[in-house]
């Protein structure tokens, strides 16, 4: 038998394999578009938050502004922004060559937490205290569960408790190696609640006591979850 | 952009499948040139059929040979009784004698393997061609009358059946059934490119004085149909598939005689490949060469390659949701209650998703067509959507699991077995 070799028709399933992986390619870069606009998108409707706060804010002496209303607009606005942020990371990670505008983005988001982070501060100057707010600080560590106590605190405490994460690997943002350099944090992750800051690792016991020993000090009640730890429990005995 | 260890994995999968799957298309709508038929030669045939405890089948495959339609007297049957402890001697004796009008011998012989079950009968064939039956299977009535036309060329040294599962009746037959149906398609597509890389033990049909010329079946391995269809294409010689006769066989009821037998069949087809390393990526033998042989090692490979990086990822994924719950005391009551479904569809990988919708859709084209050209239905014995499920779900997990052991075979030296 003389032998054949389909020379012919492996050179064209190659091409047309590289083509459907090319009209992959181009569909993902389509959408990485679309992702990028949507971020944009998600910025701004928070950007427009935080200047409302910013002008709002500044009539509270005035009695025009209700704190009220400002807590309630910061707490959505932070809530928010947590959200878009992990988006807009999950978007970044899986970039191709969009990267440097998702880096852009990221960064405008930073940026906009930690603006939020201090007019929280100023608000809380000139209105009474109605929430714990936690700024945690992380690193590129994938078995890092800090977050997820957080988060696990978070969907207890609701709006009461506010989260300001910041990556301290994200080296394209000044500010947030500054809030490093300025709280003296040098092991990730992080937890800053008020002065008291947790460095390594924190168990949601420690973190848990904390918080509902602040929410001791602040205006509304403390919440029901904090009267099952037995250092409330005494307290209110 | 994080590129994993499975995403490399993953892009090189997809890319290597499709290729195949498209190349394979365009065999398929290649025209091919009708073989040569002679209809009016009706040699001296000879039927091996090696048996080893097959008590439970082996009468109805002597019947199905009986029923051959061809004159019994160019008919010689021959049953080699590979040591059987069960009634299999007395059960052929017993048909003998209810059958005088037909040629057939036993031969018994201490337990000593198929091959040399098949070279024991092969010593007494006296037919021109001759064909193996395993006792397990049933060949149809017009087997000879559609299959010996087909070695009008002298060059054509084999041809094989169609092979079908007998009945299926539970949902494991009915997968292996939706299985063999698929594979007659890959068959089919290879004979376009004289491909054929096994004889399939079921009445695939042989030139006598050929096989016996090139020292008759191997009896260093356990799949000897296989290291056949090989060597005949070493020596060049052509393997064509008969679509026009049928022969079913019996298939394991349960998952752990199929796991034993698939270990057999693959690791076998991977030491055939290995002995005969010398033709992988050798144009001298054309396409059995360049993609053929290949491919038998390489389906093993993006398997185990596959399989290992998916579960470093899904052990790494249950390993940190394990420290995620742990570290919140697994109180999972608290994360349900306060859980919200958020999908974002912009988060979706949509290139992997490109890739493999490409790679299913072709997929199930090649399984609609796989019935079309064997000429069955789908819905044909009941189950059908359970098997399906089954077949493209569960049975690619199985699959896994048979080339993991294979692995661990070759790692541990351990040889290929029968039972």
């Amino acid at each position: 038998m003389e032998r054949h070799t389909s020379t012919k028709k492996y050179v064209i399933a190659l091409l047309l394999t590289m083509a459907i992986f090319g009209i992959g390619i181009l569909i993902g870069i389509f959408f990485e578009n679309v992702r990028l606009e949507h971020s944009k998108e998600l910025i701004l409707s928070e950007k427009v938050g935080l200047q409302s706060l910013q002008l709002q804010q500044k009539y509270i002496d005035q009695k025009i502004a209700d704190c009220s209303t400002l807590h309630q607009i910061l707490e959505t606005n932070i809530d928010e922004l947590q959200k878009k942020m992990a988006e807009v990371s999950d978007y970044e990670k899986s970039s191709v060559l969009k990267d440097s505008e998702f880096n852009l983005q990221l960064q405008d988001y930073f940026l906009t937490e930690i603006q939020f982070l201090l007019i929280s501060q100023e608000i809380d100057k000139k209105c009474a205290q109605e929430n714990v707010k936690v700024i945690y600080f992380y690193d590129d560590n994938p078995y890092d569960t800090q977050g997820d106590i957080l988060s696990y605190l978070k969907k207890i405490f609701g709006s009461r408790l506010l989260v300001f994460s910041l990556d301290s690997t994200f080296k394209e943002e000044p500010m947030i190696k500054i809030l490093l350099t300025s709280n003296n944090i040098t092991q990730f992750p992080s937890v800053i609640i008020d002065d008291q800051k947790f460095q390594g690792q924190t168990s949601v016991e420690n973190l848990m006591a904390t918080i509902c020993n602040k929410f001791k000090t602040l205006k509304g009640d403390v919440p029901t979850e904090c009267t099952m730890l037995p250092s409330i429990k005494e307290s209110k005995n | 952009m994080i590129i994993t260890f499975l995403d490399i994995v993953l892009f090189s999968t997809y890319f290597v499948l499709l290729f195949l799957t498209i190349f394979w298309l365009l065999i398929l709508f290649t025209p091919q040139p009708t073989p040569t038929r002679n209809t009016h030669r009706k040699p001296l045939f000879s039927v091996i059929v090696p048996a080893y405890n097959e008590q439970e089948s082996i009468e109805q495959t002597l019947l199905s040979i009986t029923k051959l339609r061809y004159p019994t007297n160019l008919l010689q049957i021959i049953i080699v009784n590979d040591g059987s402890k069960d009634q299999t001697q007395e059960i052929v004796q017993t048909f003998i004698q209810q059958h005088p009008q037909h040629n057939i011998t036993i031969l018994t012989q201490s337990n000593s393997g198929k091959g040399r079950a098949l070279n024991h009968g092969l010593e007494h064939a006296t037919g021109e061609f001759f064909a193996c039956l395993d006792a397990d299977s049933f060949v149809g009535e017009n087997a000879l009358e559609t299959m010996l036309p087909l070695f009008e060329e002298q060059d054509v040294a084999a041809v094989c059946p169609v092979l079908k599962v007998r009945k299926p009746t539970t949902m494991l037959e009915k997968v292996q059934w939706s299985e063999y149906i698929i594979n007659m398609f890959y068959k089919f597509l290879n004979a376009k490119i004289d491909c054929i890389h096994v004889t399939p033990g079921p009445f695939s049909i042989y030139r006598t004085a050929l096989i016996k010329k090139l020292g008759g079946f191997s009896e260093k391995t356990i799949t000897e149909d296989l290291e056949m269809a090989i060597r005949l294409q070493k020596h060049n010689y052509r393997i064509l598939q008969s679509f026009d006769s049928i022969v079913e066989t019996v298939v394991p009821t349960t998952w752990k005689t199929l796991f034993r037998q698939r270990v057999r069949w693959y690791k076998g087809s991977v030491d055939n490949t290995l002995a005969y390393k010398e033709l992988i990526f050798n144009k001298k033998y054309g396409d059995f060469g360049m993609i053929r042989m290949p491919t038998i090692i390489a389906s093993g490979v993006i398997v185990l390659t596959l399989s290992t990086a998916l579960l470093q990822s899904f052990i790494k994924k249950i390993y940190t949701s394990y420290l995620s719950l742990s570290a919140v005391h697994f109180d999972i009551i608290t994360l349900l209650k306060h859980y919200t479904i958020e999908f974002n569809p912009l988060t979706l990988p949509f290139f992997k998703i490109t890739i493999a919708a490409t790679v299913t859709i072709l997929s199930f084209a090649i399984m609609i067509m796989s019935f079309k050209l064997i000429k069955e239905k789908i819905t044909n014995y009941g189950k059908t959507w359970t098997s399906l499920f089954t077949y493209f779900f569960i049975y690619g997990l199985f699959l896994t699991t048979v080339w993991l052991y294979i692995a661990y075979m070759f790692i541990k030296k351990k040889k290929n077995f029968w039972h």
